[in-house]
């Protein structure tokens, strides 16, 4: 059997940690949220788990234009399609959440709408990736866009926002997950879903590129 | 190839370079004109179906309305401006560009020319759209502003993304794909100022945007001049 490394361990026993406590733990009452505040340990972490993935995929992109090593765009690539996986789930779960909440599947959130904006640039890297046929074409004009790509998203998701009203509890006066509306008991929760979700999104992409440079190097022979 | 004969990358400043490039760009524009007179075809054949589609639609054209509108009408001639000028540069006489100019130099002559490019566009969008409906700006000042600096940000986004469009050898099918959505936060600070501008509220409201809007544009123009040159080694 092959050894796991720590960090495996480590995601496996949160994330038991996780469902037990998020499922069965105390949460508040509050008005509207009621138990689907439980979310906050499903959806959130998408969102930083997303964040976290694209980052190592535009790390890995200027990684590959520095050093020209393909295998830094397989890693690049795969942390981009992890990342898209979570950004969907992120969206889903609230979408449902907000039906829920505030009474439709889309509300024309900034914030939902950056990270719709998010998916698309992302799939278009994708896209990209899949329309030059030749290797390292490809790695070099992707890494290019993801970089470009990255540097974009991130003002669109932390800095526009802030200039409209957000319907997100914790923002214009709702009832929701900041800091001090935040009990005790949820704490304790929410942070470690964060980085569990997360590093599920690293070993899956681990995996991914794993075989992918195995298969590669297969097909190089 | 005699058109140029202003090149030389071993010597000669680096205003004189860029000025050669842009010199040699505007000189084929004018002979072949075909991008000028489609994009003014392009402006005003779009106002007027615009138009046609309000006026028989019975909708009254409020100041939002029309200054959305402009937005449209800019962010669609965008994609006409930048649409093919990297083919020359990237496929037919790629080897003779790389041995007469740098790379940063390129990409900064041809941000430069899409950024004047889109200026016409602008301009021409904003004289049909007010000849059609009545135009609702107050400070046009301010306006204007707001679109130098929007006609800023379109050109650097995507006359990076016409290259790598280019490079890829799909320009026409991925730059919208690829540009529409590095668009959206220019277009959304963009749409807030000049709604500022439609009617004439105090400076202090619009400063914040405008320094957001140059930030956004300082990240693109730095971006393209750093990423560029891996672009464009083979």
């Amino acid at each position: 059997m092959p050894k796991l490394s720590w960090w495996k361990f480590l995601t496996i026993a949160i994330m038991f940690y996780v469902a037990w406590m998020g499922f069965m733990g105390k949460v508040p009452r509050l008005p509207i949220l009621n138990e689907t505040v439980r979310n906050l340990y499903f959806h959130v972490p998408m969102w930083f788990g997303m964040i976290l993935i694209f980052l190592a995929s535009a790390w890995y992109s200027i990684q590959y234009l520095r050093t020209g090593n393909l295998d830094h765009d397989v890693r690049a690539g795969t942390h981009a399609e992890i990342g898209i996986v979570f950004g969907l789930l992120g969206i889903t779960t609230g979408m449902v959440w907000a039906r829920f909440t505030w009474g439709e599947y889309w509300s024309n959130d900034p914030k939902q709408n950056a990270s719709a904006v998010g998916l698309m640039i992302y799939m278009g890297y994708l896209l990209l990736r899949g329309s030059v046929s030749s290797v390292r074409d490809r790695a070099r004009i992707a890494s290019v866009y993801n970089i470009f790509a990255f540097a974009v998203l991130i003002p669109l998701i932390y800095i526009l926002p802030r200039y409209t009203d957000s319907l997100h509890p914790g923002n214009g006066g709702n009832p929701g997950f900041n800091p001090y509306d935040q009990a005790r008991h949820m704490r304790p929760v929410f942070y470690p879903a964060v980085l569990g979700w997360t590093l599920v999104g690293f070993w899956l992409a681990n995996l991914l590129v794993r075989y992918k440079i195995i298969k590669n190097n297969y097909l190089s022979q | 190839m005699c058109q140029f004969a202003g090149l030389n990358p071993e010597s000669g400043p680096v205003l004189e370079q860029i000025r050669a490039i842009l010199f040699k760009d505007f000189r084929v524009e004018f002979r072949q004109r075909v991008l000028t007179a489609t994009l003014l075809l392009f402006v005003a054949s779009s106002c007027f179906t615009v138009y046609q589609v309000y006026f028989i639609g019975r909708a009254r054209v409020t100041p939002l309305v029309w200054n959305s509108v402009f937005w449209i009408m800019v962010l669609f001639s965008s994609f006409q401006v930048v649409g093919r000028t990297f083919s020359r540069e990237l496929n037919q006489e790629f080897w003779y560009y790389t041995f007469v100019v740098k790379a940063e130099l390129l990409i900064l002559s041809k941000l430069i020319y899409h950024f004047l490019m889109l200026n016409v566009a602008a301009l021409l969008v904003w004289i049909f759209l007010s000849t059609f409906f009545k135009n609702p700006v107050q400070d046009v000042g301010l306006f204007w502003i707001t679109v130098e600096l929007g006609c800023l940000g379109f050109s650097s986004a995507l006359t990076l993304v016409s290259a790598i469009a280019s490079k890829a050898g799909k320009n026409s099918v991925l730059l919208p794909v690829l540009g529409f959505p590095l668009l959206i936060p220019i277009l959304i600070v963009v749409i807030r100022l000049s709604i500022t501008a439609l009617d004439t509220l105090d400076w202090g409201v619009a400063w914040q945007n405008i320094f957001t809007l140059c930030g956004l544009d300082a990240i693109m123009i730095g971006l393209s001049f750093i990423l560029f040159p891996y672009l464009w080694r083979h």
